[in-house]
């Protein structure tokens, strides 16, 4: 299938690259962060700090509503190239799926979660986790997501000497009960950590 | 001033860094490329005696070109060419895992240089050409995309090229082909037309099953290169032949009348890997819907709790 005159297979890496260029840059931008506010503490702040944590701000927050446009684009172009019926037929062509789902859904908790905090946000420690959090699982997914690609496209990928190590491959690799009730368990921890955890605000008022 | 209004200043104030990334991003959208420094090279010479497509090794039909013995796959593989086209010769085994039926398949997937993709990519196909007792006339060709189903050349509104003669001989499965260097409504991802005296391409060597879909092995495309040699193989055959090789191949039933030793293939060695020969499992649909719901509800509910701990306090 062409558009414009150019294979969708091209547009499908075009969008790809859009997106994990931009998620590597956010992660960058929350790492400069993390480092700012651990360096810099305290009263006596210096005056760059504040305008390059509102940039940062920014970066995070539009960056992460472009990584969302352009996964919702490559999942789109991803789906012509593959017919539903070879997709549901390779597992490789599933946990790529799945796997950029949850990207997908990561982005989109983590613009959310910035939308409705505001910038005070990176003011409150357990909102700024659970950004970190979410910014590192949406790294992680995306990543993976894209090496399965490159092997789709090009035979291999950067995560090939990881795979070996581990003796994984996507190919064989499919998701099952035991899976799920891991994935159940990591969520469980968890909310039992977020409900038990005390809260300052509350303990100083 | 408040943090909002502060917020909004530096949007504008940063609006040119995701414009700036952008334009980075697109300016630095590179394809990957892989070597082949590492590849074999199995060498095609130019055809000292004509072969005739019976999928019966003749005496001295073979002689003229390298046998290359491919492992991996459990092939004995020989090339020559004269000035139309190519001559091929596979020979392979039945075994417990492949080829216990007439839906047995053995053959070669073909490509330009550098594109290395394990059965083509979705930007560079490869053009496979498998011989199997199942196809009408013995041979098909398909275009691979990647690691998915390959679909017929005829599916696409194209034409197989090579026409072969497969035979059967104890347990031993004998394929001789002929795809000539002119093609006819070939396939735009067909590399042949690049193909003249020292040039090469890209080939890998496959050996399966279609009743047991995935079920192969295969060597990579990284592993072989086939070069076309205008110089004839070691020492050649006798001078005594009466070589008329043909263009049609259909036609290609001249003889020999050389007197030499009968031609013996290496032995077959079949050492599929383990990954070959484990169908692998179809995925559940439904367990990978659940995993999606469980991560979506689950870590939503988290981040739902985070934020109402705040509001809360």
């Amino acid at each position: 299938m062409d558009l414009f005159g150019v294979p969708i297979s091209i547009w499908h890496s075009l969008v790809v690259e859009e997106h994990t260029g931009i998620a590597v840059f956010l992660i960058i931008s929350l790492v400069v962060r993390i480092l700012a506010d651990l360096v810099y503490r305290g009263p006596n702040q210096p005056v760059w700090k504040q305008p390059l944590k509102l940039g940062l701000d920014f970066i995070a927050y539009a960056g992460s509503a472009a990584i969302v446009f352009f996964l919702i684009i490559s999942g789109v172009t991803g789906y012509l190239i593959q017919p539903y019926s070879s997709l549901i037929a390779s597992p490789i062509l599933m946990n790529k799926s799945l796997l950029a789902l949850g990207a997908l859904f990561f982005w989109l908790a983590f613009f959310l979660v910035r939308f409705r905090s505001g910038p005070g946000l990176w003011e409150k420690k357990g909102l700024y986790v659970t950004e970190v959090i979410t910014a590192l699982l949406g790294i992680t997914f995306t990543a993976l997501t894209a090496s399965m690609g490159a092997e789709l496209m090009v035979g291999e990928s950067a995560m090939e000497p990881v795979y070996k190590a581990l003796n994984f491959s996507w190919t064989t690799f499919l998701v099952d009960p035991l899976v799920i009730e891991v994935t159940v368990g990591l969520i469980v921890i968890g909310l039992i950590v977020v409900l038990l955890f005390p809260s300052r605000t509350k303990k100083s008022a | 001033m408040s943090l909002e209004v502060k917020s909004i200043r530096a949007v504008r104030r940063f609006a040119f860094v995701p414009i700036a990334l952008l334009l980075a991003i697109m300016l630095s959208a590179s394809t990957v490329q892989r070597t082949t420094a590492a590849a074999q090279t199995i060498t095609a010479y130019q055809a000292q005696g004509p072969v005739k497509l019976d999928g019966v090794v003749e005496p001295n039909e073979w002689t003229d070109a390298q046998i290359v013995n491919i492992t991996t796959s459990g092939m004995g593989v020989a090339f020559k060419h004269n000035s139309t086209g190519l001559f091929m010769l596979f020979q392979w085994k039945q075994s417990s895992n492949f080829c216990k039926d007439n839906f047995c398949y053995a053959g070669m997937e073909m490509d330009y240089l550098n594109n290395t993709s394990v059965m083509g990519g979705f930007a560079t196909p490869a053009v496979m050409m498998l011989l199997s007792p199942s196809f009408t006339g013995g041979v098909d060709e398909f275009i691979s995309k990647a690691e998915t189903t390959p679909a017929t050349v005829e599916s696409a509104g194209y034409k197989t090229q090579s026409t072969c003669a497969t035979a059967l001989s104890g347990t031993t499965y004998t394929g001789e082909c002929y795809r000539p260097f002119k093609l006819n409504n070939a396939s735009p991802y067909d590399p042949f037309p690049t193909l003249a005296a020292g040039s090469s391409i890209e080939v890998g060597f496959a050996v399966g099953e279609f009743n047991l879909p995935g079920l192969h092995a295969a060597t990579d495309m990284s592993s072989f290169v086939l070069t076309l040699s205008s110089q004839t193989y070691g020492t050649g055959p006798p001078t005594s032949t009466t070589t008329t090789s043909t263009t049609s191949p259909s036609s290609s039933t001249t003889t020999a009348t050389r007197s030499t030793t009968t031609l013996t293939l290496p032995p077959v060695t079949v050492t599929s890997t383990v990954s070959a020969t484990t169908a692998p499992p179809t995925p559940s649909v439904f367990y990978y819907s659940t995993e999606l719901a469980v991560i979506v509800v689950g870590f939503g509910a988290f981040c739902v709790a985070v934020m109402w701990r705040y509001k809360k306090s």
